[in-house]
């Protein structure tokens, strides 16, 4: 037996079915996951998550498939399958093929994407995993490289979504296992 | 020159300016933290970041002095300078010395709390800093603990939220150090 439980659909708040349908169609299958019918017994943590991510990580992005890209590499770094199956989901629906991002997760360092998109996703999963290396410079080079400072604060804020979600897959997936 | 500027009040959108002034009403602060204010001409960082706040870490059931030793032991082990640096403000308040600060900071397995306290900064931590390796029988290990399915959702979202917010504040120094 699991330690949480999904909450059933009859027994969800109005608010709560609202934030669940919000989540639902931010996924391929337009279903939510486990952890996100997990947090539905927790109506306010629910709301917090299910509303920061529609600001964070807003579909579409100015970025095209490049949050995704980012998420599913930080996913992957953390160890968060919930992330992970969920970014790879939409990737998979946007058109790439399971070899290609096999390939991204194997060698992120040198991601085969447009120039543009490779900075991006590159600086954003620094920001997200590898923080304390980067540097004032690093902020100019992105800047060189043609991104607003709105583009820069854009990428701080997918980041930093992808940590809060990364900690709430992770730690809520391994509630959901069987003992 | 910084990579970002701190923008005055009346160069922020109204939204933003709203709901910094609520944040800082309800935090108490006497002036407003530079790595919000940062991000103040981006409207929807700054309400992703009130709403995860007020979410996902305030109003949680545990003692204000507990959440704030596991603010700085999250960000200490994740060299977070503001979040840190913010947490030992706010226990220099609630009458924590600087000896006892660093004696907690060194051995974070040793803290001098009530066992409720101690264990609800021990569990924070580590989901905070390895959600990856956390199993079901932690989760009964917290619930034998005293905690109940809804205190470790919220441990749960309090860890997150942390994440999360470093993402932001390590940035925001990062793009405000002079090159």
């Amino acid at each position: 037996m699991a330690f949480f439980e999904l909450v059933p659909e009859d027994q969800l708040s109005p608010e709560s079915r609202r934030h669940i349908e919000m989540a639902g169609k931010r996924t391929p299958s337009q279903a939510v996951g486990p952890s996100v019918r997990a947090m539905a017994a927790h109506p306010r943590v629910l709301k917090g998550f299910v509303e920061v991510r529609e600001e964070l990580n807003p579909i579409p992005s100015r970025f095209g498939s490049g949050p995704y890209i980012a998420g599913m590499l930080i996913a992957h770094s953390v160890g968060c399958r919930a992330c992970f199956n969920l970014s790879r989901g939409w990737l998979v629906k946007l058109g790439f093929d399971d070899a290609t991002l096999s390939g991204y997760c194997a060698a992120p360092a040198t991601l085969p994407l447009a120039e543009r998109d490779r900075r991006m996703v590159e600086f954003t999963v620094r920001l997200a995993c590898d923080r304390n290396s980067v540097k004032p410079s690093d902020f100019r080079d992105m800047e060189r490289a043609g991104f607003s400072k709105e583009d820069v604060l854009e990428m701080i804020g997918v980041a930093a979504f992808w940590n809060l979600a990364t900690t709430f897959g992770t730690a809520l997936d391994a509630g959901l296992q069987d003992e | 020159m910084a990579f970002f500027d701190i923008p005055k009040d009346e160069d922020l959108p109204a939204e933003s300016r709203k709901l910094l002034d609520e944040y800082q009403r309800l935090t108490g602060a006497k002036i407003r933290a530079s790595n919000w204010q940062i991000f103040g001409r981006f409207p929807k960082i700054i309400e992703a970041r009130f709403l995860a706040w007020k979410n996902l870490s305030s109003d949680m059931p545990f003692s204000a002095d507990a959440r704030m030793v596991a603010v700085m032991l999250i960000a200490h082990t994740k060299r977070c300078q503001l979040c840190f640096a913010g947490a030992r403000f706010q226990l220099d308040k609630l009458g924590f010395d600087e000896d006892a600060m660093d004696q907690m900071c060194a051995n974070p397995d040793t803290l001098p709390l009530e066992e409720r306290d101690r264990r609800f900064v021990h569990y924070t931590l580590r989901i905070a800093m390895d959600s990856a390796n956390l199993a079901p029988k932690d989760f009964r290990e917290m619930e034998q603990a005293g905690f109940s399915k809804d205190e470790i959702l919220e441990m749960i979202a309090f860890a997150a939220y942390w994440n999360m917010n470093i993402v932001f504040s390590q940035a925001a120094l990062a793009g405000l150090a002079e090159e």
